[in-house]
């Protein structure tokens, strides 16, 4: 989609063109889904999560922007969406154990799949703060500004969680091997 | 850290939405904005004035300062009563008083004429 069709398609979804809306959706769908996936680690629960969030996107249409604006208001309602939900499952059932949580089927185009799948459940073992910036920088490849800017945080925040949650990758990864 | 940050870059990459994701949160959307006008429908209907909690509240002031009125008179006529019944009851001891004096004063006079006859 060019940023003129998706201009295009965002100024008839305010106009109340439910097929442009649809439109707006399936461009952002890949994007919403998998910030949600990595953050959660449940497929059905990530999925459950992105149809509200464009459902909220829906009800605040009148107030993007632009198409950019709507790539931001999408990343940042996502996270802190993700944040919430991943703080009341905790509440909810105290301490996740990693273990229990199932792992998605196995992507194609993945070098080493067993490290990957690895990987994604140590992010997910990351404090909810710095998992969100975590699959932030490396699934949307922000910049540590871009991810202040979104999550309304200091930028030296940003670059501290970051980090911090690296380290504890490093450690972790140093200790599986 | 540049390796971790490509294995990372590696593990976190998008993945396709579930198939049919659009159509359902369409479909959820239909069903919201029904939702949505039932309940706009329902806001638009003027709720009948006994359900509002004004309308409540002032009927039980009413029947409060109407309790309050009532009770405040039967007070005051109780005490007029009273009062009545004093004056009545202190009017009777006065009469009796005159008539006890009165026929003191009859005696008196009937000593007094006599002691002058028999002076006399």
């Amino acid at each position: 989609m060019t940023e003129w069709e998706s201009a295009t398609a965002l100024a008839a979804a305010v106009r109340g063109d439910a097929s442009a809306f649809a439109q707006l959706v399936r461009e952002h769908q890949t994007m919403v889904f998998s910030v949600a996936l990595h953050f959660l680690r449940d497929s059905a629960r990530a999925e459950d999560l992105a149809q509200e969030t464009f459902l909220h996107l829906h009800r605040n249409l009148e107030k993007i922007e632009s198409p950019e604006h709507l790539v931001f208001w999408l990343r940042k309602v996502v996270t802190h969406r993700c944040i919430d939900e991943s703080r009341r499952r905790l509440r909810r059932r105290g301490d996740v154990a990693l273990d229990a949580i199932p792992e998605p089927s196995t992507r194609r185009h993945e070098r080493d799949p067993f490290l990957s799948a690895a990987l994604r459940k140590m992010v997910a073992a990351l404090p909810e703060a710095q998992r969100a910036i975590v699959v932030l920088r490396y699934q949307e490849d922000m910049d540590p500004g871009e991810i202040a800017e979104t999550l309304d945080i200091p930028l030296n925040t940003v670059k501290s969680r970051l980090h911090r949650g690296l380290e504890f990758l490093r450690r972790k990864m140093e200790r599986m091997a | 850290m540049s390796l971790l940050e490509d294995q990372l870059r590696e593990s976190l990459r998008r993945q396709e939405a579930p198939d049919g994701f659009a159509g359902r949160v369409m479909e959820r959307i239909r069903r919201g904005d029904a939702a949505d006008q039932a309940q706009a429908r329902a806001v638009a209907r003027p709720m009948p004035a006994w359900r509002g909690a004004w309308f409540r509240f002032a009927v039980l002031a009413a029947c409060a300062l109407l309790v309050v009125t009532v009770g405040v008179f039967q007070v005051r006529r109780e005490r007029e009563e009273h009062r009545r019944m004093d004056a009545e009851r202190a009017f009777e001891a006065l009469q009796l008083t005159a008539g006890k004096l009165h026929s003191v004063r009859a005696r008196i006079v009937n000593v007094g004429l006599a002691r002058k006859a028999e002076d006399e």
